[in-house]
C-alpha cells in the first residue's frame, strides 16, 4: 500500500513540475497539494473558476487609459510560418501606433492568445477575447476555414473583425473586412501573364481542399475568358509528401504551364521531386507560393526557379515603401525568416481600423464600420496606395508580377496598379452598405446571365 | 444481487457528490463565458467516458472515439440542415447517435469477429480515424452534397442550429444542464453496468479473452456491443460539440482529438469515471490557460503525461489518490474498532 | 508499352516505400509484440539527423549512416529508460510510445523551427521508354530490393539471426537454452530504431524536412505491419508487395487520396479473412506443400 501511495505522490508531482514548466502564470493552483488532496481541492477551484476568470482578465474598453485590441494568431503549429510574420507585423503596427501618441490619445493593449493552427481553439479564444477580454475589435486568422469558424460567433456577438490574409474571394458581411487580396486581383495577371509567355494549355494540381477548388474554379472561369484550355487536374490531400504519379501525369498531359496551389509543409515536397523528375519541364505559377511561406528560402536552388507569383508586397519588392516596411520588421524581429504578402496584409488592416477610429472618434463597433462604409485610402503602407471600399469590405491595392531567379531570388516583373475586387460587388450585386447577408458566396453562386467586366 | 447492496462511501462516492453538487450550482454564481466554457469541457469528459467503457472495462484500446465524435457532429450537422425545422434537432441528435452505434458496430464486427489481437486494434483504429479525417478534408469539392448540405471539406460547415425545444432554443445556461446530465447519467449507467452481468463479463474479457472465452463468454459478440455502445456515447459529444459551437470541421478527427481522451481516461483512472471526469477537468482548463498564454509546450506536457502516468502510476493519478484514501481511511476505522472493542 | 513501364515504376516505388517504412517497426513488432507508435517520430530524427550530417559536410552516404546509428543509438536510450519496464504490456506500450511521439515531435519544433532547409538528391534523372526517372528513387528501390536478402542472411546465417528467431518464436524456451532474452529484446529495438533512421535519411533529400514528416510514414507502415502479420521477413516483404501493387495502381488510376483509402480498406479485409496476415498465409501455404511432398513420398 505505502509504495503504491509513493509512487502516486511521485507520479503526481513529477507531472506538476513538468505542467508548471510549460506554464508562464496562474493555473498553478494545486502545486502544493498531494494526490489524495488534488480531487477535494479541485471542486472548490471549480467552483472558483468563475470568479477567478472574471477577475483574471476584465476590463472594459476605454477604461483606465487602453483599448483593448483582439488577435488571433497560429504561432504554433501547421500555420505557423505564416501565423508568426502576421503576429510581427501586428505587433510593429501596434507599436508605431503607440509610439505616436496612441489611439484617442490612449494606448493600444494588444490580447493574442495562440490559436495553435487549431480551429477549435479559434473558436474558443474568439469567445475569450468577446465575453471576458472585451475587446473593441479582433483581427486574425490565416486559413479559411479558421476564419469560418469564427465568422459566425463575430456576428453573433456583433464584433468587428478583420480577416487580413488572402483568400478565395466571397464573403459578405457586415462585421468583416476581409483586407488581403482575392483571386480577381491575383489569377487574373498571372493568368494574362503566362498565357502571353508561355502558351494557353495549362495544367492545374492543387491542395484538396476549398482553396484549391476555389481558385481552380476561378483560373477556369478567367481562363476560358482568355481562351485557356485546361489539360489536366488533381486535387492531392494534404498530407501528401510522394508526388511521383501526380508528376507522371502533369508530363504526359504536356501543358504550357502549370498552376500550383499545394499548401502547407508536408506538401512542399513536390517542388523538390519535380525539379529532379527531368529537364525541360513547364514553369510553375502560383498566387501565393513563396510569398507566404518562402519556399524559395527554404529549398535550395533550382526547385523554383522559374516559378512564377503574384502578389501585393513581398521582402524583395523594391519600391520605397516595401523596402522600409522590411526594414523595420527586421529590425524590430530580427530572428525572423522572412517577411511576406501576409505580414503587409496584417500591418495594413490594423492602420485601416485605427485611421476608422481616428475619425468617427470612437471605438463603438457600429460607428467604426459605419466610417469604414464610407471608404477609406491610406497612403505609405508598406504595398503603397491601398484603398477601403465601403461596398464590398474589400481593397483596391497595388499588384505585382514576380518570378523566381536560378538563384532563389524574386524579381518583380510587371505592376498592375491599384487593382480593384470587383467580384463581390460588380458581379454578385453585393453592396454591405445597404445589405449584409452574412455568408460566404462561392463562384457556382453566380448568376447565369453575370457580366465580368472587361480584363 | 443483493437489492440490499448498499451504497459504499468510498473516496470515489464522495468526490462524485461534491462534483455534480458544485456543478449544479455553478451557473448560478459564475459568468456567463465561464458556462459556456465548463460546458465544452463537460463534453469532453462525455468523449473521455467512451474510453472508460471500451479501454476501462473492457481492455479495448481504441484510438477511433474521435473518429465517432466527428462522424457524429457531421450527422447531426447534415440531419439538421436537411431537416430545416429546428423543433426537429432533438431528432437529429438520435439519429446521429444511433449512427455512431451502427457505424462502431459495422467496424467492431470486422474487427473482433476476425480475432484482430490487442495492438493491431490501436494501429487500426488509428488508421481508420485519419483516414476518415482525410476523407473529410478532401470533400471541398461542391459536389460532395448531402441533400442540400456541402460538406465543404476542410472549412467544414458552419452555421449549424443548437438544440431546440419546440421554439426555444437550448442554449448557454440551459445547454449546460442538459450536458451536465448527461454526464451524471452516463456515470450511473456505468456504475450500474458494474455490478450487472454484463460488467462482469467485460471484466473478465479485459483480464484475459482466451480464458473467459473458454469460460464461455461470447467475446467477439460482448466486445462488438461494447465498441459499439462507446461509438454512440462518442457520437453524442460530437453532437454536443457541434450544437455549441454550430459548427463541424474535419480537425475534429485528427491526431490530436483523438489522443486527448486517451490521456484523460489513461491519467484519470480509465476504470473510474469520476476520476477521469476529475482529471478532465483539471487538465482541459490548464491546457486553455497554457494556449492564451501562447506557449509551445502544451503537446511536450501531455505526452510526457502520458508516459509518467502510464510507467508509474497505470491506474491513474486520481484513481491511486482514491484508493489511497480509502486504504487509508479503512486502516482508521480498523484501528478505531480494535481499541472500541478492548474498551 | 510505356504505359507499362510507367505502371510498373508506380508499384515499385509504391512497394520501395512501403518495405523500408515498414521493415523497422516490423522488426520490432515481431520480436516484442510492440508497436512503436513513434516509429515516424523516428524516421522524423533519422532524417534531421542526416540533414544536418550532410550539410556539415558529410557526403550523402555518410550521412545516412550517421543518421541510422544515431536513431539507433536513441532507440537504445529510450529501451533502457521506457520499453524495458513495458516488454509484457504491450498495450501500455502503446500509450507510452504514443506520448513518446508527441514528446519528439513537438520538441524538434521548439528545437529546430519549423524547417529544415533540404539536401538535394544527387545523380538526375534518366529517361526510359518515354519518360524520365529520377535515378536516385531507382536507388532507393533496388535498396528496398537489397534489405529483404540481407536480412535472409542474417536470419539463416548468423548467431545473432538464429537466436533472434529462437525468441521471437519461444521466448521462454529460448531463455532456458541460455539465450539473454533481456539483452536481445534491447538489441532488436536499437535495430529497429536504426532502420527507421534509415528510412528516414534515405527518404531525407526527397521531401521537406518539418519535424511533422514522421506521419507521411506512420499509417502506411502500420498497415504494411498489421497485414504482414509477425514475421519481420516474410511478412514484410510479402505485404509490401501486395499493398505496393494495389496503392501504385489504384493512385495511378484514381488519386492519391484513394490510394491511402484502399490501403486501409485492404488492411480491414485482411484481417477479417487473415488474421495472421500474410506470415500465416505463407506459413500455411508452406506447410500444405510440406505435406503434399511427404505423402507423395510415402506413396512411392
Amino acid at each position: 500500500m505505502k509504495k503504491r501511495n509513493r509512487k502516486a505522490l511521485v507520479a503526481a508531482g513529477m507531472a506538476m513540475a513538468v505542467m508548471l514548466s510549460g506554464c508562464g502564470s496562474n493555473s498553478g493552483q494545486a502545486q502544493n497539494q498531494t494526490a489524495a488532496q488534488e480531487a477535494q481541492t479541485q471542486q472548490a477551484a471549480s467552483g472558483n473558476a468563475g470568479n477567478e476568470a472574471a477577475k483574471e482578465t476584465a476590463g472594459n474598453p476605454g477604461d483606465g487609459g487602453t483599448i483593448k485590441l483582439g488577435g488571433l494568431y497560429d504561432r504554433t503549429g501547421d500555420f505557423a510560418l505564416v501565423g508568426v510574420q502576421k503576429y510581427n507585423a501586428a505587433q510593429l503596427a501596434i507599436s508605431e501606433i503607440n509610439e505616436a501618441g496612441g489611439l484617442l490619445g490612449k494606448q493600444i493593449e494588444f490580447v493574442a492568445p495562440d490559436t495553435q493552427s487549431d480551429n477549435t481553439r479559434y473558436q474558443e479564444m474568439a469567445r475569450k477575447l468577446i465575453l471576458e477580454d472585451k475587446v473593441v475589435a479582433i483581427h486574425g486568422a490565416m486559413s479559411s476555414a479558421s476564419r469560418e469558424a469564427i465568422r459566425p460567433i463575430m456576428e453573433e456577438n456583433k464584433m468587428l473583425y478583420f480577416y487580413n490574409n488572402q483568400y478565395e474571394g466571397g464573403v459578405a458581411s457586415h462585421y468583416t473586412f476581409c483586407t488581403g487580396a482575392v483571386p480577381e486581383q491575383q489569377v487574373v495577371p498571372m493568368m494574362k501573364d503566362m498565357i502571353e509567355k508561355y502558351g494557353n494549355k495549362y495544367y492545374f494540381i492543387g491542395a484538396d481542399y476549398n482553396v484549391g477548388y476555389g481558385t481552380f474554379a476561378w483560373a477556369e472561369f478567367i481562363g476560358n475568358g482568355l481562351g485557356a484550355e485546361c489539360v489536366g487536374k488533381e486535387f492531392v490531400p494534404l498530407s501528401v509528401s510522394q508526388y511521383a504519379s501526380s508528376i507522371d501525369k502533369i508530363k504526359a498531359a504536356n501543358p504550357d504551364f502549370v498552376i500550383v496551389h499545394l499548401t502547407g509543409v508536408t506538401q512542399s515536397s513536390f517542388f523538390g521531386q519535380w525539379n529532379a523528375s527531368g529537364s525541360d519541364l513547364p514553369p510553375l505559377c502560383s498566387t501565393f507560393l513563396m510569398v507566404q511561406g518562402y519556399e524559395h528560402k527554404r529549398f535550395d536552388p533550382p526547385a523554383l526557379a522559374g516559378t512564377f507569383v503574384t502578389t501585393a508586397y513581398t521582402e524583395e519588392l523594391e519600391t520605397p515603401e516595401a523596402k522600409e516596411f522590411t526594414e523595420k520588421m527586421y529590425k524590430m524581429f530580427p530572428d525572423m525568416e522572412y517577411v511576406g504578402m501576409e505580414a503587409e496584409s496584417e500591418y495594413t488592416g490594423i492602420y485601416l481600423w485605427a485611421e476608422a477610429v481616428k475619425r468617427c472618434g470612437t471605438t463603438d463597433v457600429e460607428t467604426v464600420i459605419a466610417e469604414m462604409e464610407k471608404g477609406i485610402t491610406l497612403e505609405g503602407m508598406p504595398c503603397g496606395k491601398v484603398v477601403l471600399l465601403g461596398d464590398s469590405h474589400q481593397c483596391v491595392k497595388d499588384i505585382w508580377s514576380m518570378h523566381c531567379d536560378e538563384n532563389h531570388n524574386l524579381v518583380a516583373d510587371t505592376c498592375y496598379p491599384q487593382s480593384v475586387p470587383f467580384w463581390l460587388s460588380e458581379v454578385m450585386g453585393v453592396d454591405l452598405r445597404k445589405e449584409a447577408p452574412n455568408v460566404e458566396l462561392s463562384l457556382d453562386e453566380m448568376p447565369a446571365d453575370a457580366k465580368m467586366p472587361e480584363m | 444481487m443483493k437489492k440490499t447492496d448498499k451504497i459504499r462511501w468510498d473516496s470515489s462516492m464522495v468526490a462524485t457528490v461534491v462534483f455534480f453538487g458544485v456543478l449544479s450550482v455553478y451557473p448560478l454564481f459564475a459568468s456567463g463565458f465561464s458556462v459556456l466554457n465548463l460546458t465544452s469541457f463537460m463534453y469532453q469528459m462525455l468523449l473521455a467516458a467512451s474510453l472508460v467503457l471500451t479501454w476501462g472495462y473492457c481492455g479495448l484500446f481504441s484510438f477511433a472515439q474521435a473518429a465517432f465524435y466527428g462522424l457524429g457532429g457531421y450527422c447531426y450537422g447534415i440531419i439538421a440542415l436537411n431537416l430545416q425545422q429546428n423543433a426537429l434537432t432533438p431528432l437529429a441528435m438520435v439519429l446521429s447517435v444511433l449512427f455512431g452505434f451502427a457505424v462502431a458496430g459495422i467496424f467492431g464486427y470486422f474487427l473482433f469477429y476476425g480475432k484482430v489481437n490487442d495492438s493491431f486494434l490501436g494501429v487500426i483504429t488509428l488508421c481508420f480515424t485519419l483516414i476518415g479525417e482525410t476523407f473529410l478534408q478532401q470533400t471541398a469539392d461542391p459536389k460532395w452534397k448531402i441533400g442540400k448540405v456541402a460538406l465543404n471539406g476542410f472549412n467544414g460547415i458552419n452555421k449549424i442550429p443548437p438544440l431546440t425545444i419546440g421554439n426555444y432554443p437550448v442554449t448557454g445556461t440551459a445547454f449546460y444542464y442538459v450536458v451536465l446530465a448527461t454526464i451524471l447519467i452516463v456515470l450511473v449507467a456505468f456504475k450500474v453496468i458494474e455490478k450487472h452481468s454484463m460488467g462482469y463479463a467485460m471484466f473478465a474479457l479485459r483480464e484475459n479473452t482466451h480464458r473467459s472465452s473458454l469460460l464461455g463468454y461470447d467475446a467477439s459478440k460482448i466486445k462488438t456491443l461494447v465498441f459499439a455502445a462507446g461509438g454512440g456515447i462518442a457520437a453524442l459529444a460530437g453532437v454536443y460539440y457541434t450544437m455549441w459551437g454550430g459548427y463541424i470541421v474535419p480537425t475534429s478527427m485528427n491526431m490530436t482529438s483523438a489522443t486527448v481522451p486517451i490521456v484523460l481516461a489513461a491519467a484519470g483512472g480509465r476504470k473510474n469515471p469520476i476520476a477521469v471526469y476529475l482529471f478532465a477537468l483539471i487538465y482541459l482548463k490548464f491546457a486553455q490557460a497554457m494556449a492564451a498564454n501562447g506557449t509551445q509546450y502544451a503537446y511536450v506536457v501531455l505526452g510526457a503525461i502520458l508516459i509518467l502516468v502510464v510507467l508509474l502510476v497505470p491506474n491513474g493519478i486520481i484513481d491511486t489518490g482514491f484508493q489511497a484514501i480509502d486504504g487509508f481511511a479503512g486502516r482508521l476505522r480498523q484501528k478505531g474498532s480494535k481499541e472500541g472493542g478492548r474498551g | 508499352m510505356n504505359t507499362f513501364i510507367v505502371s510498373l515504376y508506380q508499384v515499385l516505388d509504391s512497394f520501395a516505400f512501403l518495405m523500408i517504412a515498414a521493415i523497422g517497426l516490423s522488426i520490432i513488432y515481431g520480436m516484442m509484440g510492440i508497436i512503436n507508435m513513434a516509429h515516424g517520430e523516428f524516421i522524423m530524427l533519422g532524417a534531421y539527423i542526416t540533414t544536418l550530417a550532410a550539410r556539415w559536410g558529410l557526403p550523402l552516404g555518410a550521412a545516412i549512416l550517421a543518421g541510422s546509428l544515431g536513431v539507433a543509438i536513441f532507440g537504445g536510450v529510450i529501451d533502457r529508460l521506457l520499453m524495458c519496464r513495458l516488454y509484457n504490456r504491450p498495450l501500455d506500450s502503446i500509450a507510452v510510445t504514443w506520448g513518446l511521439s508527441l514528446i519528439l515531435s513537438q520538441g524538434m519544433l521548439i528545437l529546430m523551427g519549423p524547417t529544415l532547409p533540404v539536401v538535394t538528391a544527387p545523380f538526375g534523372h534518366v529517361a526510359i521508354g518515354g519518360s524520365t526517372y529520377q535515378v536516385y528513387r531507382l536507388i532507393i528501390i533496388g535498396i528496398a530490393f537489397v534489405i529483404p536478402v540481407i536480412l535472409y542472411y542474417v536470419f539463416s546465417a548468423t548467431r545473432f539471426g538464429i537466436e533472434s528467431r529462437a525468441t521471437m518464436q519461444r521466448p521462454e524456451s529460448a531463455g532456458m537454452l541460455g539465450i539473454n532474452t533481456k539483452k536481445m529484446y534491447a538489441i532488436t529495438f536499437m535495430v529497429g530504431s536504426g532502420l527507421a533512421g534509415f528510412a528516414g535519411g534515405l527518404y531525407a533529400p526527397t521531401m521537406t524536412i518539418a519535424p511533422t514528416m514522421g506521419q507521411s510514414f506512420q499509417m502506411q507502415s502500420f498497415v504494411t505491419v498489421v497485414v504482414g502479420g509477425v514475421n519481420p521477413l516474410v511478412g514484410t516483404v510479402t505485404s509490401a508487395g501486395f499493398l505496393g501493387v494495389v496503392q501504385g495502381l489504384v493512385s495511378m488510376a484514381l488519386t492519391s487520396f484513394f490510394g491511402r483509402m484502399a490501403l486501409l480498406l485492404v488492411a480491414i479485409l485482411v484481417l477479417r479473412m487473415l488474421p495472421g496476415g500474410m506470415s500465416l498465409l505463407v506459413e500455411r501455404i508452406h506447410e500444405r506443400r510440406m505435406e503434399g511432398k511427404q505423402a507423395n513420398e510415402k506413396n512411392r
